[in-house]
């Protein structure tokens, strides 16, 4: 399948070479040996002789060359000689051949970099001191390393140095194309990872120009990842454009909550204020790519922050306090009625330790009404056994499978990586993808078998042709979105797709490792909310109204006044001022994800915590201790006064929440099926639509997105510009 | 025969000033005496707005702290030092604040348990 | 001896410019001195300023406060023609030769410190955190 043309062609070559080299020997293929200055290498055949000096321990300088982007070659940074080549051979492009004597520190190498180099330099400004790359700028590295201690650029009169026009392609990303030294990995990942074929180079030469041809957007989610590929400061970041240098920043590890993939990024700080967020690579999860969302909605935690805790007055208009009054004020209506009258709803971007001491405390006033926003069937097996819930496969086994369904499901803006990853899998391992649900652009070509939920039922019975090749798949993925179970019929949706699923799974032999059925999930906090044993969707509390609702971060507006008694004391713990803070009666500041120590376990089951990077703002707290503070007030105090042991209560809870980095993975689809076969509810007619279907509609889909301006900026930008 | 030398260098301990417990006795008294005719002048002189009356009561506290302290020579380094204090503040070596710090007038108590942790702020 | 009596005369003299024994001891109280000189004017609030060419330049000419602060006068209180008068600045008093006063200038106000109306600077960077302010019903 020819599906994205230069990297086919490096596939077929390398596939070739490979399978030449299997054919040689028996079995194994046989490795090759190689010398890196004179020292022995053992290597794949068809690795190139950059890869074979990174085995040997030598990092060949390049610019263009890039892991996970195909090879260009043409930055030339990475010439090494060879013994008996006459001329310097750029390493990233060159397979290596056996008995090759590769020397990357001869007088050759170093004179063919320092050529290079110059070339470079001679049509890049020295604007260093203005430029926010500077310190982490590979240009600047290498030519303090390769470069000539002095330069033969004299053309000041005439010519002068080349100067290109900026581009303007959007708000978040900063062109300064006079310092594009042409290395292409922007155009690369655009067309191969984000798959959107805007960014390319017109002219040849010294008039070569990188860009979108004619005037318009970079329109991806993932658009923010060509600012930390882009080697030197052609591309650079617009929110953040001359805040701080990079050395200057603190670095804290953390994870993202943003989508329910868990990202794992690295939040830079300096003075108490986040000031970007980049990146962390884990294979497992993102790679080493994030989303838009992810990356620059980081203004919305400076905006619309709750400071302080409110209290409603007497004339109704809620009026700022300080913690003592707030929580004496929630603890005297708490102790006035009675425990099962109090309620809980939980909010996507809540970590497991608030989640653990929110239950643990309400159900210690007597009350099991803990219901999370975010709606999930609760008919059947519902959400006591774990497969039922999870992302089975996990975010890597998409590169295993050779057919996957997406079913009322975007995954390009529901979870933007898991859709990077799909297309991955697409490019390399001839992925069929096929999806029930809105016809959407997914960044690859799909099979649409309809929107229809009907066709669900055919799958799930048989009828459908599409249940044949299910069947004939020998790694088959169904990919349930978290948008089609939200609705009315969502428990008979994921019956039938866990039936396709188990059926599928018996059909193709995968055997017990390969679990099929898939929910992609769309908040952070939801996998941990179920594994903690919260009701998933308010349904529960509608039907048995309370007298106190407690809502820990619930923004997304599932219950309003409306649906409450009139007398219903409302508190609000969150940390930002949305729709859950405009209809409470005390309200609780919380801290964001970036200013506490939290867990959160992402779509895969996969736990993984936050580090507090910078301070919660004024009076706001920790959530669990606001919690652990407020079951002091009422006088049944939580047993737990450290993060360390509110980590030990939810290891007892539920271990996994606590084995960091590991996914703890769930086998039950057999008796999940024995109890689904119990659900009455019947598929409506209703087509299945994702909830996200456009770029603009990704940018805002929390409190923390909608408080952002640089988010606000991307939706108007995609409505109006070309 | 080595146990009663042990014991007679114990017995034999040098002298700092004080030879009995009669004379480390006046010594203390004579520099309770001295503290306590400074403090009105110490209240004048450093402008603290607090009454001489509130300050002696605060210098018999400072002499009960040490009221156990039986061996003569720690007696006698206790007085050298406070001796010393004294002869600073006569001859204005402080200011007002090193006069009234020892009084810890103005510093908090550490909250100890959670709720009060809680109130008082990020994470003290 | 006849140094004496004149020394007696000139204190004699000083006491009846200042207006008897016990203004002249009230201003020696207020001022620290006994000077005697030309009235040159008087300014809106009341304060006086004399002159004495007879004392050295920096001497010659001063200012007595107006009866109502007592010993509680500052510098502050002169407003600016006098002051460049007081100061050598100018050689007419503001009554020999008005000033004609800008249109930006002000009312004058003495310094204000330690008082309640006193000038407090205020912060003009932006918050880090913007606050949610709860919306009016």
């Amino acid at each position: 399948m020819l599906r994205l043309w230069p990297l086919a062609r490096n596939c077929k070559a390398t596939k070739a070479l490979a399978s030449l080299a299997r054919c040689s020997s028996t079995g194994a293929p046989a490795k090759v040996e190689v010398f890196v200055d004179d020292k022995p290498v053992q290597v794949e055949p068809g690795t190139t002789i950059l890869q074979a000096c990174a085995e040997a321990g030598v990092e060949i300088p390049r610019f263009c060359y890039h892991e996970r982007l195909s090879i260009a070659g043409n930055c030339r940074m990475c010439l090494v000689e060879v013994e008996k080549s006459p001329k310097p051979i750029a390493s990233c492009a060159m397979p290596v051949m056996k008995g090759m004597k590769i020397k990357t520190d001869s007088e050759m190498t170093r004179k063919a970099r320092e050529g290079v180099m110059e070339f470079l330099l001679m049509n890049h400004p020295l604007d260093c001191p203005i430029c926010d790359q500077g310190g982490e700028c590979d240009l600047q590295d290498q030519s303090m390393a390769f470069g000539s201690d002095r330069s033969r650029f004299t053309d000041m009169e005439h010519g002068g140095k080349r100067a290109v026009e900026d581009k303007n392609i959007g708000p978040l990303i900063k062109t300064i194309m006079t310092r594009c030294i042409h290395c292409t990995r922007c155009i690369r990942f655009a067309s191969e990872v984000a798959g959107v074929d805007d960014l390319g180079t017109t002219g040849r030469g010294g008039d070569m120009q990188v860009g979108t041809y004619v005037e318009k957007m970079f329109k991806s989610e993932l658009s923010g990842n060509i600012i930390d590929l882009c080697p030197v400061g052609a591309l650079t970041a617009k929110p953040s454009a001359f805040t701080a240098r990079p050395w200057e920043t603190r670095r804290i590890d953390s994870v993202d909550v943003m989508d329910a993939l868990g990202s794992n990024i690295v939040v830079n700080t300096r003075t108490n204020e986040v000031l970007r967020i980049l990146p962390r690579t884990n294979d497992a999860v993102n790679e080493e790519w994030i989303s838009d969302a992810t990356r620059f909605a980081y203004d919305g935690l400076k905006r619309q922050r709750l400071t302080a805790p409110f209290v409603r007055n007497a004339a109704g208009q809620l009026e700022q306090t300080d913690w003592e009054t707030a929580l004496v004020k929630v603890a005297q209506k708490l102790v006035q009625v009675p425990g099962e009258k109090v309620a809980g709803v939980a909010g996507g971007l809540v970590d497991a330790e608030a989640l653990v001491a929110l239950k643990d405390y309400l159900n210690k006033l007597g009350s099991e009404a803990l219901c999370t926003e975010e709606i999930f069937p609760m008919d059947g097996a519902g959400t006591d056994l774990r497969s039922n819930y999870l992302l089975n496969t996990g975010i890597q086994g998409v590169e295993r499978a050779d057919l996957i369904l997406l079913v009322g499901t975007n995954p390009r803006f529901e979870a933007p990586l898991f859709n990077a990853r799909i297309r991955k899998s697409w490019i390399n391992n001839e992925l069929t993808v096929a999806v029930v649900g809105t016809r959407v652009d997914l960044t690859y070509d799909y099979d649409h078998l309809g929107d229809s939920t009907k066709i669900l039922a055919d799958i799930a019975a048989g009828k459908h042709p599409f249940a044949q090749t299910l069947g004939k798949a020998k790694n088959p993925m169904v990919v349930v979105g978290s948008a089609a179970l939200q609705r009315k019929d969502g428990a008979a949706i994921h019956r039938a797709v866990a039936t396709m699923a188990q059926n599928a799974r018996v059909q193709s032999g995968c055997g017990d490792d390969w679990k099929v059925l898939n929910v992609l999930h769309r908040v952070a906090s939801q996998v941990a909310a179920l594994d903690l044993g919260y009701k998933a969707g308010v349904e529960y509390i509608r039907n048995n109204p309370p007298s106190v609702l407690y809502m820990l971060g619930a923004d997304e507006g599932a219950l309003t006044r409306d649906q409450l008694p009139k007398d219903c004391f409302v508190i609000y713990q969150g940390h930002h001022g949305d729709r859950g803070a405009a209809m409470a009666d005390v309200i609780l500041p919380g801290a964001a994800y970036t200013e506490k120590d939290a867990t959160y376990v992402n779509t895969e089951g996969r736990a993984q915590y936050t580090k507090t990077a910078v301070t919660p703002p004024m009076l706001a707290r920790e959530d669990w201790k606001i919690i652990r503070a407020l079951s002091e007030m009422t006088g049944n105090a939580l047993p737990y006064d450290r993060i360390q042991d509110v980590r030990d209560r939810l290891y007892d809870v539920s271990p996994n929440l606590v084995q960091y980095g590991a996914a703890e993975d769930a086998n039950y689809f057999k008796q999940a099926q024995e109890l689904a076969a119990g659900i009455s509810g019947k598929l409506e007619e209703k087509p299945l639509t994702p909830s996200l279907l456009n770029l603009k509609d990704f940018y805002m889909t929390n409190s923390i997105g909608r408080a952002s301006q640089t988010m606000a900026k991307c939706v108007k930008a995609v409505q109006e510009m070309p | 025969m080595a146990a009663s030398k042990a014991v007679q260098g114990l017995k034999h301990a040098k002298p700092i000033l004080s030879v009995d417990r009669n004379d480390a006795r006046r010594r203390v008294l004579n520099l309770y005496k001295a503290w306590y005719r400074q403090i009105p002048v110490i209240c004048n002189e450093y402008h603290i707005n607090k009454r001489p009356k509130d300050l002696n009561r605060y210098l018999r506290q400072q002499f009960d702290k040490n009221r156990n302290v039986k061996d003569l020579r720690v007696i006698d380094i206790l007085v050298i030092k406070s001796l010393q204090d004294l002869h600073e503040t006569k001859n204005w070596w402080k200011m007002a604040n090193h006069v009234l710090y020892p009084l810890q007038e103005s510093v908090n108590p550490k909250p100890t348990g959670f709720l009060s942790k809680f109130l008082e702020g990020h994470d003290p | 001896m006849s140094i004496y009596l004149q020394k007696l005369r000139e204190v004699q003299q000083l006491v009846k410019h200042h207006g008897g024994l016990k203004a002249a001891f009230l201003t020696l109280y207020k001022t620290d001195g006994l000077k005697m000189g030309e009235h040159k004017g008087t300014d809106q609030f009341g304060n006086r300023y004399y002159e004495n060419k007879k004392f050295f330049i920096g001497r010659s000419r001063w200012v007595e406060f107006t009866d109502g602060v007592g010993v509680d006068y500052d510098a502050s209180m002169i407003p600016p023609e006098w002051r460049s008068w007081l100061q050598y600045s100018r050689d007419e008093t503001p009554v020999d030769k008005t000033v004609a006063p800008k249109k930006w200038h002000g009312p004058h106000i003495d310094n204000r410190s330690g008082m309640a109306d006193q000038y407090v600077p205020y912060s003009t960077t932006r918050p880090k955190i913007q606050a949610w302010t709860p919306p009016r019903q």
